[in-house]
């Protein structure tokens, strides 16, 4: 089990979808945290809190991002554990998980 | 003691509790209206910054973080209004940063949007959305009829059960001492 604090492993201010959008964006979260540790590892905690708040695109980029990469859905789902004080934002994750191969989040 | 001096002692007790009972109430709900106007004031604020950003001519990077910061703000200032519980609007708040944060959000994809936009009516949507759902939580709480809340606070049930423990022993202490 490996654990990933996005405000301490990442950055405070996450934001943005691709990589050329920013700094901290979900794609770079994705290529640099989730990818490498979700195929090394059982499980993967991702605690979410502690951030200056979240854009859709990010998290629609790093973790439904994780399905169009080549990830079983069902592998993402049941290795991810999601960490937060706000249910909101987990719930929010898995939809664009499972709806990932659909596009219906992806970018316009 | 008379049975008649017994009652108006009595009468006076649960007069007293009566009154402490319904000024607490409307304590309560100026408190809790006032928390959600501030709340309301800051959803609109927002609605009004995101518009602005989606319909600004160019790409704006310096007020992506100052939206994110209020979208966060809202749901932790939900968090603490005592009408809601957060897993009951889960809905409504992923509709609302959804609305303002997942699409037209970066360079590389923005577009000047125009008034009555798909975007921009759907950040109008989600704001309204997200306040119907308050409104209705403050009024199914908060009552406009007597007795004007929904259920007594934890509070005010320990004032009931201390109060009917008291009377109680009172009784008793008078039967005690022949009184009654």
């Amino acid at each position: 089990m490996i654990t990933v604090t996005v405000a301490k492993d990442f950055s405070r201010h996450p934001a943005g979808r691709y990589l050329k959008d920013g700094p901290y964006t979900g794609e770079l979260f994705r290529k640099k945290f989730l990818e490498p540790n979700v195929r090394d590892h059982d499980r993967v905690v991702v605690v979410l809190d502690g951030t200056r708040g979240y854009g859709s695109s990010f998290l629609e980029e790093a973790f439904g991002g994780l399905v169009r990469a080549g990830f079983e859905k069902a592998t993402v789902l049941q290795k991810l554990e999601l960490q937060t004080s706000k249910p909101s934002l987990a719930q929010e994750i898995i939809e664009y998980i499972e709806d990932a191969a659909t596009g219906k989040y992806a970018a316009n | 003691m008379r049975p008649i001096e017994l009652i108006a002692l009595a009468a006076v007790v649960v007069g007293w509790f009566a009154t402490h009972l319904f000024s607490e109430a409307r304590e309560r709900r100026k408190e809790v209206r006032s928390q959600l106007d501030k709340l309301l004031d800051k959803l609109f604020s927002l609605e009004k910054d995101a518009v602005e950003f989606h319909s600004c001519a160019t790409f704006d990077s310096s007020k992506t973080g100052g939206l994110l910061g209020q979208v966060d703000r809202i749901e932790r200032i939900l968090g603490r209004l005592p009408i809601v519980r957060l897993d009951d609007v889960v809905g409504p708040i992923i509709h609302h940063r959804r609305a303002i944060t997942l699409r037209n959000f970066e360079a590389s994809t923005f577009k000047p949007q125009s008034a009555g936009s798909d975007l921009l009516n759907e950040i109008a949507s989600a704001t309204r959305d997200l306040e119907d759902i308050l409104e209705e939580r403050y009024a199914s709480e908060y009552p406009g009829s007597f007795p004007y809340f929904a259920r007594p606070s934890t509070h005010t049930l320990t004032l009931i059960a201390v109060a009917a423990l008291l009377a109680l022993c009172t009784v008793i202490g008078l039967h005690e001492l022949g009184v009654v």
